[in-house]
């Protein structure tokens, strides 16, 4: 697909944080071989904010885990290229991929009560960052917590140090897991709905304090979420995932305001607008619901579910940018804009 | 912390009291045992008989019979064996404690070094050819009788290759811990090792599943993530967690040998332990030494639950305020 690669390469040379090259990752189970990810190629430049929308199921967490090699499971196969600093993350020795773990690339997860060991305290969890990346003495890392604690709005932190992760809210348990993703100062932090399990204010501020922190220490960010509400703000650029592959990827504010998928516009479509009449205005559903990896759908995975679909949808289609988009606005659908239209208005809405 | 151990004091009074009263109690539904009769001996005369049954209350109602009673087992400490007129219960039992728990710690420091050994290796290997390899294994030794397992180190040892090979056994036996380390520790490498085998196996099993579960968390996957080496993450952070609920049930485990429940072994290579006294009794319906041994085994039981929640407290401190 030289046309994929051509789009995908738009930031290049030294602006390149990371970038993603056709990373397929299959599982072998008892049932035969399930494709969890197919071909997902993306770009990160530095200090980029990239959202990764997706339902359940759709891969994109599965993405985020393997770019670090996180998942040991033998019945696992990734392929692909994971590029950082010139290195192939996926061809890399052991060794090395460690160096890389937590201090250039960070993660943090969804819920950080089960990311966090139990029976140790915050403290210690950002001690143990920053000493397997940084010679720090015990108490130089503590001081060094204190601050990361500070620095993430956890009130009376020289008090929080000490405390275990059941006794800690909900955000302020994920305000700590941040304070320790970042304590190394890495290239890239990688966020696996990191505000699903939060209440709605809490979610905002979470969001907030991840945008304050990438500017302050540099970091570009890849936010993997359910919700495309949360990162519209946010995201420079955005990478929609459906049944494992990437049907639509792009400039936030050009796959807002022109999403090509299909897919893409039932999700944009079941956000309501704040002050919009219920009238001229309605929510849209999308019928049915997403495959599992292991039902193989033949042809494009959103066909069953798609109002378009046509003959050609038996195909799979390749991502590639259209005419009259933006060249690094890419969509996997087989329609032809203009019959989208005519078909849209055909059927009423 | 105050209140814990209060708490636990407590609850530990009323088990212990309870037990007590059941053991007391056999005196009264074994048939055919007159109790004066038995503590007075075969060869008391009518005025020994009175006296015995004045001063352990035989002629009173049952209540202070029962507190008569354990004035002599624990206070005047005067109550003797029904089989061994001059053995006195609490005294003899005190005797042996040494002996289980010399028998019951060494085998207890064995089989948690090879069940970790055998569980993490298991577990971090899971699926390849180690693991069901150790996993048999462990289920041999599960299955193995300890009284079997001990007659045949003993044939061995002090059978037909006594003087060969195993020249350098002791004849079975005890040698006090006090009085020479070498052969104490000598006396019980074979009764540990026979142990060994069956708790080993046990918790090798039960370490490889709380690694499994653990090691499927996903603070093991955050852990990785922070770019730590493998080994941290399976011994700090893995085999720190799955030992949580592996020292509670090792506790126990020990509470019930420490009681007594050591007695296969203790038998099989005559050690005179506690376990070995609680068979004896039992043979001979000996119930005074009966009555001893059940209310030394609930205490230890008691113990070591208390010990037990004290140290899973110490290691995880999500029930620290519980």
């Amino acid at each position: 697909m030289p046309d994929t690669m051509q789009a995908t390469a738009r930031a290049v040379g030294a602006d390149v944080a990371l970038r993603v090259e056709s990373l397929t990752i299959d599982i072998r189970t008892k049932s035969g071989v399930a494709h969890i990810v197919q071909d997902v190629s993306f770009t990160v430049a530095k200090g980029e904010f990239v959202g990764i929308v997706g339902e359940s199921g759709s891969g994109k967490s599965m993405t985020l885990m393997n770019l670090l090699r996180l998942i040991d499971n033998p019945n696992l196969n990734v392929s692909g290229h994971v590029w950082f600093d010139g290195e192939d993350l996926l061809a890399l020795p052991a060794k090395r991929l460690r160096e890389i773990r937590g201090g250039k690339i960070a993660m943090i997860f969804q819920d950080a009560m089960t990311a966090l060991t139990p029976v140790y305290t915050v403290g210690w969890h950002i001690a143990e960052q920053l000493r397997a990346h940084r010679a720090l003495s015990r108490r130089a890392a503590r001081e060094r917590a204190i601050e990361l604690l500070t620095e993430v709005g956890i009130p009376s932190p020289e008090l929080r140090v000490d405390s275990f992760p059941h006794e800690l809210s909900g955000g302020m348990r994920q305000r700590a897991v941040i304070a320790m993703a970042l304590a190394c100062d890495p290239k890239v932090l990688l966020a696996d709905e990191p505000t699903t399990a939060l209440d709605v204010t809490t979610q905002a501020q979470i969001l907030d304090l991840i945008r304050r922190l990438r500017t302050v220490h540099g970091s570009a960010v890849v936010f993997v979420t359910h919700d495309i509400g949360v990162i519209s703000d946010s995201a420079d650029s955005i990478l929609v995932m459906y049944a494992g592959r990437v049907v639509e990827q792009g400039r936030t504010v050009d796959v807002l305001a022109a999403p090509q998928h299909p897919y893409t516009q039932g999700l944009l479509g079941s956000i309501p607008t704040p002050g919009a009449s219920r009238l001229t205005s309605q929510l849209v559903s999308i019928d049915g619901s997403a495959p599992t990896p292991s039902e193989q759908v033949v042809g494009c995975a959103f066909r069953p579910r798609c109002a378009y679909a046509f003959d050609k949808c038996f195909t799979v289609p390749a991502l590639r940018p259209r005419e009259g988009q933006a060249d690094d606005h890419l969509d996997a659908c087989w329609l032809q804009r203009q019959a989208q239209m005519d078909l849209r208005i055909e059927a009423g809405s | 912390m105050g209140r814990f151990i209060l708490r636990r004091a407590l609850s530990a009074l009323v088990v212990l009291f309870t037990t007590s009263v059941i053991a007391f109690l056999l005196f009264f539904v074994t048939p055919g045992v007159d109790p004066a009769a038995r503590i007075a001996g075969r060869s008391a005369t009518p005025a020994t008989l009175a006296a015995v049954r004045h001063s352990f209350g035989l002629d009173q109602p049952l209540p202070v019979q029962y507190v008569k009673m354990m004035q002599h087992l624990f206070i005047t400490r005067d109550l003797t064996s029904f089989v061994n007129r001059g053995a006195k219960v609490v005294p003899q039992i005190i005797a042996a404690t040494p002996i289980t728990l010399s028998l019951v710690f060494g085998t207890a420091i064995i089989s948690m070094v090879v069940a970790a050994a055998f569980g993490l290796v298991s577990a971090v290997h899971k699926g390849r050819f180690v693991d069901p390899f150790l996993m048999a294994l462990a289920v041999l030794g599960i299955s193995v009788p300890v009284f079997w397992l001990g007659e045949i180190a003993n044939l061995l040892t002090q059978g037909g290759l006594h003087s060969s090979v195993f020249s350098w056994v002791p004849p079975l036996g005890y040698v006090p811990l006090t009085a020479n380390i070498g052969l104490w520790a000598l006396h019980l490498l074979f009764p540990w090792i026979t142990m060994s085998v069956l708790y080993a196996g046990v918790y090798s099993r039960v370490l490889r599943g709380e690694m499994i579960t653990t090691l499927g968390e996903q603070f093991i996957q955050a852990a990785r993530a922070k770019g730590i080496s493998e080994r941290r993450l399976v011994w700090r952070h893995a085999f720190r967690c799955a030992l949580v609920p592996v020292t509670a049930l090792f506790g126990l485990d020990i509470g019930v040998l420490v009681g007594g429940a050591a007695l296969l072994t203790e038998v099989v290579f005559g050690l005179p332990g506690v376990g070995y006294l609680t068979y004896q009794s039992l043979q001979t319906v000996d119930l005074p030494m009966i009555m001893g041994t059940v209310i030394y085994a609930a205490f230890f039981v008691v113990l070591m639950n208390a010990i037990v929640d004290i140290v899973h407290a110490r290691l995880d401190p999500r029930v620290r305020h519980a």
